[in-house]
């Protein structure tokens, strides 16, 4: 790779740019488009650690201002025949904004930033895509209101972002996915339309333009998930709620994965609303005891630095290979070995471990011996007693299968909640890698498409799983798994290899590939499982809002 | 596939009651794959196709085309009471489908009042401006997967899982889109389990007053089954449910914080005065005052400042069926053109509308 090489734009092309944005919000220095090379994909980050950059770079990176640019933008694309790929914040984790042809430039909404309207009266807000959601949850808190939308990585992603891949907040039980709370967006599609989905006396349900003819009137639901590939949101309409004033939080232990599932699930079927719930399978749970502990020790100093674990899709390689030692501790000790024998069979194990996520066959077998228990956070959110009285409901249905630990594991979530999605794990430093799949199902196949995945790949990679967002008919299963390669191309072969591996266990267990990652590049061969038949469909959507294929190409759908 | 070129009186009859127009032509389907030949065949011929549940919510004219009845495909496919759910043919009436739920110890879940002579396909494709209301919804809310026809790009199954994210949500093509882009051949619904249920009777209260009652129960967190206010009975009715406990614990925190209710019904009470109010209800066609009534979607101060009442010009009455504080949906009975200024007010659309098939347009205020 040259150290400097010629932009893929020719010099009127960047004029072109320049002029409808200014030249200072255009970028084709090799620094800055190899800043958009990934997102938070992790096979990019693999690619980077492996020094092998600009797979993915762009020609070019345009911040526009307003609306008003972006639709210029989107004209300028369509004449010249450039991809756009659209950008928030970055926090993608499917590839969903890796530019796939060197002539792409990347659309960075970044400067679109502002929360126009936060009406408490209505409980509604209107806000520009590139609103990070930290800042946006503040200024709704400032105000007694709030989103009710909280993934782990908020300091770091943007509203944008969250349309675009239909995203979870940690609390959708209660308040829903990010499709439960958008009321209309404003989208500027690949023939530079500007659409409001919203509502109007004159054409309730359909928008002005001209595209207008082919849709239906729940446009806001198309355009809900579709990644950039239909069109870029400008501005978004969301409903808000009161900002609640009470919050009881809990840990529950179960002796099987079984029993607490069927807690939860009758929880849900019996109408109630907690705001979180989070079971942790045997062995996320032993690293996530094996957090609580260290928040415990860090509580001390000033600054926390706590390592995320209950909150962490990613757990660093040292949660990772305690949790292993533990696993080892724990299975031998099932196994009646005398404890100074213990001891150094448990230091020769954390050696070898520390190599063992390359043979991970060894340490699934050994996580299914494991005699460990099943840990739940759950946590109700409210505004009087009422919420008391739901929340006692809840701790006592799920007393009657597992042991009440007090409030300890929910505090412990909730102050380390987001700690963790704006960190690349040090695994990848290490030589593996960790990546998270989360998928949904209903409750009569959680257990088998869990298992099914679990089979799938547990000659690739190390595999655990949390089990959250859940509802009454159904909930997600949310892997981590981690793996190694002895250089790139192995960590890269084995890597493809279990998504490919993994999503064809998903699809053929009957569960979606997707809950609230989005698909991106990664998921983008196993959209059609989701959507029998939906292909022919998404290309009739392509063909009205994007005739020229130029947003976001080969994304969601390949 | 029964067909009829010359209408017979009893079908003359089910589009006449309803202020439709008639077809050229009706055919009775009874399988998912009569109805997608009957759509492929009518398509090879340029013959113009409406498909027809109920009928209490066509907007477009059946005039001139073949009527797709689909009542015949009514058949309940499958029940997993471990998930709760209920996979059912679009032509099953609502409240078959409730009665075939209610005799397996599942509910068909409380969404907002509506028709239960509507099917599901019917309810699902019906023309509703506004979003997703979590909780308190419609029953589109309910709907966690189904299966469509596209007479250009083929069948289509949107598979049963849980709030995914594998790119746009597809069966929004299908839903609330009127059968223009094609029918629904099937359904998978949340079917949940009964719970106790009250029904909380409220009576002599005007239109602002019953707003201030469900806006205070609506952010003190609890969430109704369905609101049911008449303006001129001056009665708000709101059914709640929740396990005993809980749902003994909401009524007390009502009473003691926000207002005593007049009356009080069980279950058995709240189950009766619902068919009683959905046989009833005002946004379908078969409504004897739907041809004078239009669905209207507002904001709450959009009712109060100026106020929108039966004081209003033209009103005869108001029926409130959802309520949100970002939106309130109702009917208005209007025995004169609705030509008051209206802000705040986000959708209007005439209930009883004879739309004519190639129109693009929605809706256009008559």
């Amino acid at each position: 790779m040259s150290l400097n090489p010629a932009p893929n734009l020719s010099a009127a092309m960047q004029r072109d740019l320049e002029a409808i944005v200014g030249a200072e919000w255009v970028r084709y220095q090799l620094p800055d488009r190899l800043a958009y090379d990934n997102d938070c994909w992790p096979r990019g980050i693999i690619l980077t650690r492996g020094r092998r950059l600009g797979v993915h770079r762009p020609s070019a990176v345009v911040q526009p201002a307003n609306e008003a640019e972006v639709v210029e933008l989107v004209r300028w694309a369509r004449k010249t025949g450039t991809p756009i790929i659209p950008f928030g914040a970055g926090s993608g984790v499917c590839g969903g904004t890796v530019a796939l042809d060197e002539r792409a430039i990347v659309i960075d909404l970044k400067r679109l930033d502002r929360l126009l309207e936060a009406d408490a009266e209505r409980l509604i807000m209107r806000a520009q895509p590139g609103l990070i959601g930290m800042n946006m949850e503040r200024a709704l808190n400032y105000r007694g209101l709030t989103l009710g939308h909280f993934p782990s990585s908020l300091y770091c992603s943007s509203v944008g972002g969250y349309l675009a891949a239909r995203s979870a907040g940690q609390y959708s039980s209660l308040y829903g996915k990010i499709e439960d709370m958008v009321v209309s967006m404003r989208v500027v599609t690949g023939r530079a339309d500007v659409i409001d989905s919203a509502a109007s006396v004159r054409r309730p349900g359909v928008w002005e333009g001209a595209a207008a003819e082919a849709m239906a009137p729940e446009s806001t639901q198309l355009f809900v998930g579709s990644e950039g590939t239909l069109g870029l949101i400008t501005e978004a309409t969301l409903r808000l709620q009161p900002l609640p004033s009470r919050q009881l939080y809990r840990g529950f232990q179960f002796p099987t994965l079984q029993g607490a599932l069927d807690a939860i699930r009758e929880l849900m079927q019996q109408g109630l609303r907690p705001a979180v719930v989070r079971l942790y399978d045997e062995f996320d749970s032993l690293i996530a005891g094996s957090g609580r502990k260290r928040a415990r020790k860090a509580n001390t100093s000033p600054v926390s630095t706590v390592p995320p674990a209950t909150a962490s899709p990613t757990p660093s390689a040292g949660e990772l290979l305690k949790g292993l030692g533990r696993l080892a501790k724990r299975t031998l000790g099932d196994l009646g070995v005398a404890a100074p024998v213990e001891r150094l069979v448990d230091r020769a194990s954390r050696e070898l471990l520390s190599r063992a996520v390359g043979q991970p066959l060894l340490i699934n077998r050994l996580a299914e011996r494991v005699p460990a228990q099943c840990l739940l956070v759950i946590g109700f959110e409210g505004h009087n007693e009422l919420i008391d009285a739901e929340a006692s409901f809840a701790f006592d249905l799920l007393g009657r299968y597992g042991v009440d630990l007090g409030e300890g594991p929910g505090k412990h979530w909730l102050k380390n909640r987001f700690s963790v999605s704006y960190k690349q794990s040090p695994m990848f430093d290490a030589g593996t890698f960790v990546d998270t799949m989360e998928v949904s199902t209903t409750w009569e196949n959680v257990l088998p498409l869990y298992e099914a995945v679990r089979r799938a790949v547990e000659r690739e990679v190390f595999i655990m799983a949390h089990f959250s967002h859940v509802y009454a008919e159904g909930c997600s299963i949310y892997f981590t798994f981690a793996g190694f390669g002895s250089d790139l191309d192995q960590t890269l072969r084995t890597y493809e290899l279990t998504w490919n591996r993994a999503l064809g266990a998903v699809a053929d267990a009957g569960g979606s590939i997707a809950h609230h990652h989005g698909v991106g590049r990664s998921k983008a061969a196993f959209t059609a499982r989701d959507h029998r038949g939906g292909e022919p469909l998404f290309k009739g959507l392509k063909s009205t809002y994007d005739p020229d294929g130029i947003l976001n190409p080969s994304k969601v759908y390949l | 596939m029964r067909e009829t070129t010359t209408l017979s009186a009893p079908t003359r009859q089910h589009y006449e009651a309803r202020g439709l127009e008639l077809p050229r032509e009706e055919r009775v389907v009874s399988t998912s794959g009569e109805l997608m030949e009957g759509c492929r065949e009518l398509r090879a011929a340029g013959r113009p196709s409406v498909v027809v549940g109920d009928g209490q919510h066509l907007r477009y004219s059946p005039a001139g085309a073949v009527a797709l009845r689909t009542e015949g495909m009514d058949r309940i496919l499958s029940i997993d009471r471990h998930s709760g759910l209920v996979q059912a043919e679009a032509g099953v009436r609502w409240r078959d489908l409730q009665d075939a739920l209610f005799a397996e110890g599942l509910s068909a879940g409380g969404y907002a009042l509506q028709p239960s002579t509507a099917t599901l396909g019917g309810l699902l494709a019906r023309f509703r401006p506004g979003p997703k209301t979590l909780g308190m919804g419609s029953v589109r809310d309910g709907c966690v997967a189904l299966s469509a026809f596209s007479p250009t790009s083929g069948s289509y199954e949107y598979l049963a899982a849980p709030r995914k994210a594998a790119g746009p949500d597809l069966r929004y093509l299908f839903i609330g889109a009127e059968g223009r882009n094609g029918p629904i051949l099937e359904a998978t619904m949340v079917a949940r389990r009964p719970l106790e249920s009250e029904l909380l009777i409220f009576e002599g209260l005007g239109l602002n007053e019953a707003l201030a009652l469900l806006e205070a129960i609506y952010r003190a967190g609890l969430r109704w089954q369905w609101i049911h206010y008449v303006a001129s009975s001056e009665r708000l009715q709101i059914a709640l449910s929740a396990p005993g406990a809980l749902l003994r614990g909401q009524i007390r925190w009502i009473e003691a914080n926000l207002r005593l209710p007049e009356a009080h019904l069980d279950v058995e009470g709240l189950r009766a005065r619902r068919r009683w109010l959905e046989d009833r209800h005002p946004a379908r066609r078969a409504h004897s005052r739907a041809e004078r009534s239009s669905g209207l979607w507002c904001t709450a101060r959009a009712l109060q400042n100026p106020p929108l009442d039966r004081s209003t010009p033209g009103v005869d009455d108001l029926t409130i069926t959802a309520f949100t504080p970002d939106r309130v949906e109702l009917v208005v009975e209007h025995h004169a053109p609705l030509d008051v200024p209206m802000p705040g007010v986000i959708a209007r659309w005439p209930l009883r509308q004879n739309l004519p098939l190639d129109s693009t347009a929605t809706t256009e205020l008559s």
